[in-house]
C-alpha cells in the first residue's frame, strides 16, 4: 500500500533531529518522550528545506522518493551506532496503565484507518490536496500570485505533505496528517509530566487529545492544525525546562521547535507567543536565562525569514494573505468576509465567557468541535497548589483563547495548538479527583460520570466517523457513493470533475465556474482564473478589468478549452477572495441558457467549450 | 484527604462535573438528532 510509505516522513525527521538534540541536550535535561518530541520537530526543519529546494527544479515521485531515501540515509548515518533505546519506564505498570496505553493505540489507529478514504474533507480538497496534485502535474513546486492565497501560508506542513501526497497519492499524505495526532498526543503525555502528572493521569492527557472530535475528524483529511498542536505542547516543554534550568544549548534547540511551529501555521506566531509570555520573567531572571531565550527567540526568527523573504518578494507582504489591509498599499483584507462568518461575539462579556462558550455551547461555531467537555471539567481542579509550570500553562491557554476572541475567525480549530496544555491540565485536575475519590464517594461518582459520558459521546462521534469512512476503505462502498453523500457532495463535484478528466486530451483545458476548487478536477489544465495584466490589481480595491465576451472566447479557442464546468450553487460563496475564482461567472452564465450540457450530476454541470465560445462569440455581437 | 477542605473540593468537582455535563447534553440535544438523521438512523 503506498500510503504506507507516509510513516517514513516523520522517521525521517526523527532520525535527522536525534543527533542535534543529542548536542543541545548535552546534560540530559530533557525526558525521553521530550526526546522524541523535539528531535521530531527539529528534523522536519531541514526535510522541508530540503523538499523545497529540490521540489522546486523537479517535483515528482522519483525526485521525492530521493529526497526521503537522502534524508533517511543522513540520518541513518548520523545516529551512527546508536539504535534507539527505549526506556524502562515505557512499559505499563498497573491494568489502567495498559488499559489507557492501549486505548490511546486503538484511537491512532482508528484515525490512520480514517485516512485511507477518499478525501472528502472540505479544505484538504480545496486547497491542501488540490495545490498538491497541480505541483505534481506542473512538476515542480511554485506560487502563483492570485490563485489561492493559502499556498502563501506558512510552508512546513505543505512541503513535508509533499513528499507523502507524490509518493502514496492522496491517501499518503492523509496518512501523514494522521500520524501528527499521536504526536499531539504524546506532547500533551509530556506537558501533563512537566505540571505534575503521575503517569495514569499523562496516559489520560494524550487519551483526551486522540478522543477529541475535531482532532478524529482532522486526522482524515489533510491539514496542518495537528501538527500546530504536536509542535506547541513540545514548545511549552521545552520552555519549562529552560525557565528551571537556563542554558544557551536548551536555548538554540527551544529556538529550533519555535522555528517548525511558526513555519507551520500563522496561528503559530501567535502561539508562540502565548506559551513564552508567561515563562519570560522566569527566563529573563538570569543573565543565562536571557542568553537562552534570546538565543531562542533569534533562531526561530531567522528561521522564519525563507518564508517572509518568498512572500515579501512575490506578494509584497511577507505575512500575506495575513495582514493585507496593513501591508500593501491599497490591500484589502482578504479574510475579512470569512472572519465575520465566524464572529460570534466580541466585549468584554464575551471574552469573560469565552472558556464555558468553546466546551459548552459548540454549536455556535464553527462545524469542528471538542464533544465532551472533560477538559473543562478537569481543568479547574489543577489550580489548587499550582507551581510556577502549571501556572504558566493557564496563562498559555488564558492569553491565546483571548487572542483567539479578539482576532482570529472565532473557529474551535484554531485553539488545537492549546490542546494539549489544557488536556495536560485537566488530567492532572482530574488526578486530583481520582485522589480524593480514594476517600470521597462524591469525587468519586463525578469522576465516574464524567468519564463514563466522555466515552460514550467521543466513543459514538468516532464510531460515527467509522462507519461513515471504513467502508470505502475496506471496498465495500464505492468512492463515487461515499463522496455522494451530501456532507461532501458539494466541495468535492466528484462526479463532474471525473467526467471532465476523463475527456481531457493533452494540451486541451477545462474552465470552472466553481465557488472553491476541488481536488477530484484536473488543475493544472483548469483555463486561468487571472487575466493577463490582472496582477498589479489582486488584493486591491481596484476592481478588476472587466472581461469581454470576444476576448474570453478568443483566450478559451487559443487555450483549447474542451469543458466548462459550472455548479449548480454557484455564488454561495463565504470566501470569494482567497482562490481566484467568479473571474468569468458574469460573463459566462448569461450564455449558458440556451446550451445543453453534456453532463448533468447533482452539483454540477459540464458544457462543451465549443458551444459556450460559440455563444460567447454571438454574445460580442 | 479526610480534611473538611478535601470534603468540599470533593463535593465541589461532583457539582461541577455534574452542572458542565447536563447543560452541554441537553444543549447537544438537538444536534445529535441532526447527526443521527445524517447517518440515517
Amino acid at each position: 500500500m503506498n500510503a504506507a510509505v507516509a510513516v517514513l516522513v516523520p522517521v525521517a525527521a526523527l532520525l535527522l533531529g536525534r543527533p542535534v538534540v543529542r548536542r543541545l541536550d548535552a546534560e540530559c535535561d530533557l525526558k525521553w518522550t521530550e526526546r522524541l518530541l523535539a528531535a521530531t520537530a527539529v528534523g522536519c526543519l531541514p526535510l522541508a528545506a530540503a523538499v523545497w529546494v529540490i521540489g522546486s527544479l523537479r517535483y515528482d515521485g522519483p525526485a521525492m522518493a530521493g529526497v526521503l531515501a537522502v534524508a533517511l540515509a543522513v540520518g541513518l548515518a548520523l545516529n551512527g551506532r546508536r539504535p534507539p533505546t527505549l526506556p524502562a519506564g515505557l512499559r505499563p505498570r498497573s491494568r489502567v496503565e495498559t488499559l489507557i496505553a492501549g486505548l490511546c493505540l486503538a484511537l491512532a489507529l482508528a484515525e490512520v484507518l480514517t485516512a485511507l478514504a477518499p478525501p472528502s474533507d472540505h479544505d484538504s480538497l480545496r486547497y491542501h490536496l488540490a495545490l498538491a496534485r497541480r505541483d505534481l502535474e506542473e512538476g515542480r513546486l511554485a506560487v502563483h500570485y492570485g490563485w489561492s492565497a493559502y499556498e502563501f501560508f506558512p510552508p512546513l506542513a505543505p512541503l513535508l505533505t509533499r513528499i507523502a501526497f507524490a509518493l502514496g497519492s492522496a491517501q499518503g499524505a492523509q496518512v501523514l496528517n494522521a500520524l501528527w495526532a499521536p504526536v499531539a498526543a504524546l506532547a500533551a503525555l509530556a506537558v501533563a509530566h512537566r505540571l505534575g502528572a503521575g503517569r495514569i493521569a499523562a496516559l489520560g492527557a494524550a487519551a483526551m487529545v486522540l478522543s477529541t472530535r475535531m482532532v478524529i475528524h482532522l486526522a482524515g483529511g489533510v491539514g496542518v492544525d495537528l501538527p500546530l498542536a504536536a509542535f506547541a505542547g513540545t514548545l511549552f516543554v521545552l520552555l519549562a525546562v529552560l525557565a528551571e534550568k537556563p542554558q544557551p544549548r536548551l536555548g538554540l534547540l527551544t529556538g529550533l521547535t519555535a522555528a517548525a511551529l511558526v513555519n507551520t501555521k500563522h496561528q503559530g506566531l501567535v502561539a508562540v507567543a502565548c506559551l513564552c509570555l508567561p515563562l519570560l520573567p522566569a527566563l529573563f531572571g538570569s543573565a543565562q536565562g536571557r542568553r537562552a531565550a534570546l538565543t531562542a527567540a533569534a533562531t526561530a526568527a531567522a528561521l522564519l525569514t525563507p518564508w517572509l523573504i518568498r512572500n515579501g518578494l512575490v506578494t509584497g507582504n511577507p505575512l500575506f494573505p495575513a495582514f493585507h489591509h496593513v501591508i500593501a498599499p491599497e490591500g484589502i483584507d482578504i479574510f475579512a468576509d470569512g472572519v465575520a462568518a465566524n464572529r460570534h461575539g466580541s466585549g468584554l462579556g464575551f471574552m469573560l465567557a469565552v472558556p464555558w462558550l468553546v466546551f459548552i455551547e459548540q454549536q455556535r461555531f464553527d462545524g469542528l468541535h471538542f464533544g465532551f467537555p472533560l477538559i473543562l471539567i478537569g481543568l479547574p481542579f489543577a489550580l489548587p497548589g499550582a507551581g510556577r509550570i502549571r501556572w504558566a500553562a493557564l496563562a498559555a491557554v488564558v492569553l491565546y483563547l483571548l487572542a483567539w476572541a479578539a482576532i482570529m475567525p472565532q473557529m474551535l480549530r484554531f485553539l488545537l495548538p492549546m490542546l494539549p496544555l489544557m488536556a495536560a491540565l485537566a488530567a492532572v485536575g482530574l488526578e486530583r479527583a481520582a485522589a480524593l475519590g480514594r476517600v470521597h464517594a462524591a469525587a468519586r461518582l463525578g469522576l465516574a460520570s464524567a468519564l463514563g459520558l466522555a466515552i460514550l459521546v467521543q466513543g459514538g462521534f468516532l464510531a460515527a466517523t467509522l462507519r461513515r469512512k471504513v467502508p470505502p476503505v475496506l471496498g465495500l462502498e464505492s468512492a463515487e457513493t461515499y463522496l455522494a453523500q451530501p456532507a461532501f457532495r458539494w466541495s468535492a463535484h466528484a462526479e463532474a470533475c471525473g467526467f471532465v478528466a476523463a475527456r481531457l486530451e493533452d494540451g486541451e483545458h477545462w474552465l470552472g465556474l466553481m465557488n472553491d476548487p476541488s481536488y477530484y478536477c484536473p488543475q493544472a489544465s483548469a483555463f486561468p482564473q487571472i487575466r493577463p495584466g490582472d496582477e498589479a490589481d489582486l488584493y486591491t480595491r481596484r476592481p478588476l478589468p472587466a472581461v469581454a465576451p470576444a476576448e474570453l472566447a478568443e483566450a478559451m479557442k487559443q487555450r483549447r478549452v474542451r469543458w466548462v464546468l459550472v455548479v449548480n450553487n454557484l455564488g454561495v460563496d463565504v470566501e470569494p477572495l482567497v482562490f481566484a475564482k467568479h473571474r468569468y461567472d458574469r460573463v459566462i452564465e448569461p450564455v449558458l441558457a440556451g446550451l445543453a450540457p453534456s453532463f448533468i450530476g447533482p452539483t454540477a454541470r459540464v458544457y462543451q467549450g465549443a458551444d459556450v465560445i460559440r455563444a460567447l462569440g454571438r454574445e460580442a455581437r | 484527604m479526610r480534611s473538611r477542605g478535601d470534603r468540599l473540593t470533593a463535593w465541589a468537582f461532583l457539582l461541577w462535573a455534574a452542572l458542565v455535563s447536563m447543560v452541554f447534553l441537553l444543549g447537544s440535544v438537538d444536534h445529535f438528532e441532526v447527526k443521527l438523521h445524517e447517518l440515517g438512523l
